[in-house]
């Protein structure tokens, strides 16, 4: 339906009160924050010293800056690697409509339902290093200190892990390449490469088994939270616990799309479970997992409650992010100036996302 | 009838506003539970003796105070009187012109008919008053009797004794000093102790004015004697994950000996163990130096924003009287700052002699000091509790941040 050439002006005119207000309240604070970020400034003064780039180059000598950075990426990895597929399970395992599966989608449901400042405080009494429940639950399990645990994933991760995923992928491998039909023989192929990669794993643990500097943790126990190293992770743990519950609630809705006739069409043509979740419910669900990595990584670049609320970035500017760093610099230590430089960074690193997204957004609908 | 209600309406607009020209809004950092019901009874007899003024009390949470004020001093308007630390901390407001000096509060007594002479400095900038003092309390190392009665400790004077001490509660499971690095003030207290005690407090002023490097020697000494006491793993292990109220369970609950903080300890002690706790002045280390204390002041002051500066004045003579910081002493176990008041209690006495006996004090290390330059130091000397083989690297960093501000 074209509009009439003497109407064009007719969607502005709707659009013509969101955009001041948006400009008036986005755009205009945006490029305010741009122009402070030049300047020298309390924040209580009405005087604005101009400094140019000043800023920037004692951003990029700050070794905070840097942490902050990192620590973001590892919130942007972690992020995407552990909410997306566990939410996706989880859609899926409610797909299966088991009984009770209404309770349980309410259990899940509630930790999104939290704030994140409430999260905070849950999640500290859970790290509390001498009786939160976490250390309990570890000391029970006869763990001494943190150490153990990250030499049991270690142990895990590369001689059970890396060998179970290698023997799937040789035995889909050499079952394509032998051209073998029978399901039972495929199976007895696989399992075949997954029981003589793990011996061969655990030959090579014998003589080469890297272990975890455990001297740090001998006095500390389990350190969730002061430990320089850890405390990022620890804190990434508690925000993906509320992350999970809302991709989980993106892909229901997803799922709820995928039109059932597709599906059952695919069972008549005889593809099983792996086939059908692959190649039919995924695609459909593309949309979906668009909008949950994006959301994952707008979240994970502005994560600052969390952060403020459990450790302040400390301990020493160890789980420091780009937000509560600039938070700090801005509020606490009265350079307003330097804390809208690092929120022009994080605009801008936030930017090349979401313009990514929108290019691909824009590209699907033509 | 249209005219009519706009009439009305205007009038009622000038009448709400000629009430609200009487209002006083006084906003406190009396966040903890002791000081909040005591800020609350100060209240009512000051709304007694002046009934028709409206005081609008807002109390926040300690450390929030500290954040929001700064944008209460950039705003158009402001609350009409806060509460705030003496020191460097004022002064770093009045210099910036965002709060308004109060001398005429002292015209007709003079500040030192009220409050000691040596507060004096604390409180000014310029030749001008900008800040009333309303209590001050004394910083030592807090300990339970109990626990050093059942293992045979008398409390240390001299550096070595303290360090037999630690061993002496090592050796029983405990452990001997706790601290909640968490808000990062908490240590800034042991760099305060132990450059006082090696170095002395003149030569200290300096740093802390920012004149002297934070890589000279001298701070590496005091250093060490804190290293000593890190190597020792005579803290508790994960202070930095702990306020200092809930590093204050690990004493309550005899997991820690002792306790380096000030005398508002008290407020979060419960009932039932406050007469169990006392205190023993910081260890000597150097026999020869003079002795200096840190005893911070706690007041108010005047936003220059202020709306209703009459009243606010009326309420600074007010909580500068005898009668008044008496009260507040009393309910508080606190030392008023007003020089008429007597140490409500035997502890507070004891606290008084002790401070009476030194030889000079200090306020504290982030109320001294350039407060951009106080948030890197104190990140610093956490990251040394925790890795005191970095001290050079540290010191090099809080040197730079020292170099940026102040040259």
């Amino acid at each position: 339906m074209r509009i009439s050439k003497n109407k064009w002006w007719v969607p502005w005119a709707f659009l013509a009160i969101p955009l001041v207000l948006y400009g008036i309240w986005v755009i205009y604070p945006v490029i305010q924050t741009f122009s402070v970020s030049f300047t020298q400034w309390d924040g209580m003064s009405a005087k604005k010293t101009w400094v140019g780039f000043s800023n920037y180059s004692r951003l990029f000598g700050d070794s905070t800056f840097w942490k902050s950075l990192k620590n973001n990426f590892y919130w942007l990895i972690m992020f995407i690697a552990i909410p997306i597929p566990l939410g996706l399970g989880i859609a899926m395992l409610f797909d299966i409509k088991l009984p009770g599966g209404k309770i349980f989608k309410t259990l899940f449901y509630l930790s999104m339902t939290l704030s994140f400042v409430v999260i905070a405080q849950i999640w500290s009494w859970i790290f509390e290093p001498k009786n939160g429940a976490l250390t309990m639950t570890f000391k029970a399990l006869g763990f001494e200190n943190l150490a153990q645990i990250q030499q049991m994933l270690l142990d895990a991760l590369l001689f059970v892990a890396i060998p179970v995923v290698l023997s799937l992928v040789v035995g889909y491998w050499v079952n394509k390449h032998w051209d073998i039909r029978k399901p039972s023989r495929r199976w007895a192929v696989t399992f075949g490469c997954m029981a003589s990669l793990l011996v061969v794993a655990f030959l090579v643990s014998r003589f080469w088994h890297p272990q975890i500097n455990a001297s740090r943790f001998a006095r500390r126990g389990f350190p969730w939270l002061s430990d320089p190293d850890f405390v990022t992770f620890s804190l990434i743990f508690a925000a993906i616990w509320r992350q999970i519950p809302y991709v989980m609630v993106l892909y229901l809705a997803g799922l709820k799309n995928v039109p059932p006739q597709l599906v059952e069409a695919s069972i008549v043509d005889g593809a099983n479970w792996g086939q059908r979740f692959w190649h039919v419910i995924l695609p459909m669900l593309k949309p979906a997992t668009v909008i949950a990595v994006t959301i994952s990584i707008i979240d994970s670049l502005r994560a600052f409650d969390i952060v403020y609320a459990m450790t302040q970035g400390g301990p020493f500017n160890s789980s420091s992010v780009l937000a509560n760093f600039m938070y700090i610099e801005s509020f606490n230590n009265y350079q307003m100036g330097y804390g809208s430089s690092i929120a022009v960074i994080q605009f801008l690193i936030t930017l090349g996302f979401i313009v990514a997204y929108l290019n691909n957004v824009i590209k699907s609908e033509g | 009838m249209k005219l009519k209600t706009f009439l009305i309406v205007c009038l009622m607009l000038v009448v709400a506003f000629s009430f609200a020209a009487q209002k006083l809004v006084i906003n406190s950092n009396a966040g903890d539970p002791e000081p909040k019901r005591v800020t609350n009874m100060i209240l009512e007899m000051f709304q007694a003796e002046y009934p028709d003024i409206e005081v609008e009390l807002n109390i926040f949470s300690h450390e929030d105070f500290k954040t929001l004020l700064r944008t209460w001093l950039g705003a158009n308007e402001g609350p009409d009187v806060v509460s705030w630390f003496a020191g460097e901390r004022m002064r770093y407001f009045a210099e910036k012109g965002l709060i308004e000096p109060i001398n005429d509060v002292f015209a007709q007594n003079s500040f030192d008919s009220y409050f000691p002479k040596a507060f004096q400095s604390a409180c000014s900038y310029n030749g001008d008053i900008y800040f009333v003092p309303e209590s001050w309390y004394w910083w030592a190392v807090y300990y339970k009797k109990s626990v050093f009665a059942d293992l045979g400790i008398t409390p240390p004077t001299t550096w070595e004794e303290f360090l037999a001490v630690c061993e002496t509660l090592q050796e029983n499971g405990m452990d001997p000093l706790t601290i909640g690095t968490k808000y990062l003030w908490t240590s800034a207290a042991w760099f305060d102790y132990f450059n006082m005690r090696v170095n002395g407090l003149n030569w200290y002023l300096g740093v802390l004015d920012g004149k002297v490097p934070y890589t000279d020697p001298k701070l590496v000494d005091a250093m060490e004697y804190w290293a000593v006491l890190v190597e020792n793993e005579y803290f508790i292990p994960d202070h930095s994950s702990l306020s200092w109220q809930e590093a204050l369970n690990r004493l309550i609950v005899d997991d820690a000996g002792m306790y380096l903080m000030g005398q508002f300890i008290k407020d979060s002690t419960p009932e039932a163990m406050r007469d169990d706790l006392d205190f023993f002045r910081f260890p000597i280390i150097n026999p020869d130096l003079k002795v200096y204390e840190e005893t911070p002041i706690d007041g108010w002051m005047m936003p220059k924003n202020a709306v209703n500066k009459e009243s606010a004045k009326l309420w600074l003579e007010f909580i500068a009287s005898a009668k008044i910081q008496g009260i507040i002493s009393k309910e508080l176990g606190r030392l008023a700052a007003n020089k008429d008041v007597p140490a409500p209690d035997a502890h507070a006495q004891k606290g008084l002699d002790m401070i009476m006996a030194s030889d000079g004090v200090m306020g504290f290390y982030d109320r001294d000091t350039n407060p951009e330059l106080a948030n890197k130091g104190m990140n610093g000397f956490v990251q040394f509790m925790m890795f005191p083989e970095m001290l050079e690297d540290i010191m090099k960093e809080i040197e730079q941040e020292r170099v940026r501000i102040f040259e």
